[in-house]
């Protein structure tokens, strides 16, 4: 039952740490490669509707794949992944308020 | 404004401030020596259940509303930054939050069957006070945006 | 909706400033002989709690004068130095309960800033609703520290004070 609770913690954390990142490389990306902007907006109507929807289809998959890893390889490693986490969320929320602020300035020049 | 859009910014303001009022409480019930599991995995969802929440209405508010009507207001004045640098990092950044909860929710329910050990309740307390930290900025940035349409 | 929003936000200000000063006052008789004992620790977090929901009606209903600012066209008011310098000092109380929690911070500057800090943000309240924006961001927060150093001392050397009187009349007795 622990070992059953563990898996799902780890699983959801690390399915966690993908989810930002995925957030933070498609909001540059799609800035920076408007096609991809476009493509957004034609399938899900907005664009920010498309980052949203297809973040939270992400999450709940990649926990299901990472979740079918062997138990050995995910013991005593909630506490790191949690770590990764908290360093991940930080730097994707820096990451994303320097492109554009980066942007904003560019534009000024 | 519509009473319906009144209704939507009110609901993603209200469910926004729930969200950080409850990461707040979790974070000092996980700072605590003996901390009470059971009400941190409690907050840790209605963190989680809030910020869907003020998603959704604030998602339908910005769809329907903000793009046509607030945002030229913002780029045709004196703070442009406002919409080029708060608003698009705020609504990206904000789709971290519920995600970030809910991790918070499913690993604090592991705490819950074992004692949980001080590494991984600092662990826990790490993530609890970024996910808290990143929500202030994104309610922050909520009020120069607003500040920036007039 | 206006009167609605003033009257939770001086509840919430009188919970939490009267809270605050009250945690003041049990501290300095709780330390006058060097030990928290039980009963002091219950009364202690019983106000603590008081504190807490004293800053949660005054968040709300400040976001709640937020609102209307933003229905009634009043935005520019969301740029006013007086707002930060409040806004801030709420995120220095909520940084320094967390601090005190995980006992990152001495009793000195924890009970400091606590108690400077929301004696602060009812003046400040004060000024808002007299519509004073002479004041700007920097200068509100370099008389805030100072506020914060000069409050430091005065609580510290009133514990002393308290202690020296309990010892005299310990002693006299």
């Amino acid at each position: 039952m622990n070992q059953k609770k563990l898996l799902q913690a780890f699983s959801y954390t690390l399915s966690a740490t993908v989810t930002v990142v995925f957030f933070t490389l498609i909001t540059i990306v799609a800035d920076v490669f408007l096609p991809l902007k476009d493509w957004l907006k034609l399938t899900f109507t907005h664009h920010w509707i498309g980052k949203g929807v297809l973040g939270f289809v992400l999450f709940f998959v990649s926990a299901m794949f990472i979740s079918l890893l062997p138990l050995r390889l995910i013991d005593q490693s909630l506490e790191k992944a949690l770590r990764i986490l908290f360093w991940t969320s930080l730097l994707g929320t820096l990451a994303i308020f320097s492109f554009f602020t980066f942007e904003f300035l560019s534009r000024l020049a | 404004m519509s009473d319906l859009l009144k209704i939507l910014l009110t609901s993603h303001v209200l469910f926004g401030l729930i969200g950080v009022s409850l990461l707040f409480v979790l974070t000092t019930s996980l700072l605590k020596i003996n901390p009470p599991v059971i009400a941190a995995r409690r907050y840790a969802l209605g963190a989680a259940l809030s910020f869907f929440a003020s998603w959704i209405s604030g998602g339908m508010y910005y769809v329907m509303h903000y793009g046509k009507s607030v945002k030229p207001i913002i780029l045709a004045g004196e703070y442009p930054w406002a919409h080029f640098i708060f608003m698009e990092a705020k609504e990206h950044v904000f789709l971290f939050l519920p995600f970030l909860s809910l991790a918070l929710f499913i690993a604090i329910s592991y705490a819950k069957e074992v004692p949980p050990s001080d590494t991984l309740r600092r662990s826990l307390v790490m993530v609890s006070v970024a996910t808290f930290v990143i929500a202030l900025i994104v309610t922050l940035s909520g009020i120069v945006i607003s500040g920036g349409a007039r | 909706m206006y009167l609605t929003l003033i009257i939770v936000h001086m509840i919430g200000t009188i919970l939490g400033t009267g809270g605050a000063t009250m945690i003041e006052i049990l501290l300095a008789k709780a330390l006058k002989d060097g030990v928290v004992d039980p009963l002091e620790s219950d009364f202690l977090r019983a106000t603590y709690r008081v504190v807490r929901v004293g800053l949660l009606l005054s968040v709300f209903s400040g976001f709640g004068f937020l609102l209307l600012y933003e229905f009634s066209g009043q935005t520019a008011r969301l740029y006013n130095p007086v707002l930060w310098a409040k806004l801030t000092i709420i995120l220095i109380i909520l940084a320094n309960a967390l601090l005190l929690q995980a006992r990152k911070i001495n009793l000195f500057w924890g009970s400091a800033f606590s108690f400077v800090s929301w004696w602060t943000a009812v003046l400040l309240g004060i000024l808002l609703t007299n519509g004073s924006y002479a004041l700007s961001y920097p200068s509100i927060m370099f008389y805030y520290l100072i506020a914060v150093f000069l409050g430091a001392g005065i609580l510290e050397a009133c514990r002393d004070a308290l202690q020296k009187y309990f010892e005299q009349h310990e002693r006299s007795s």
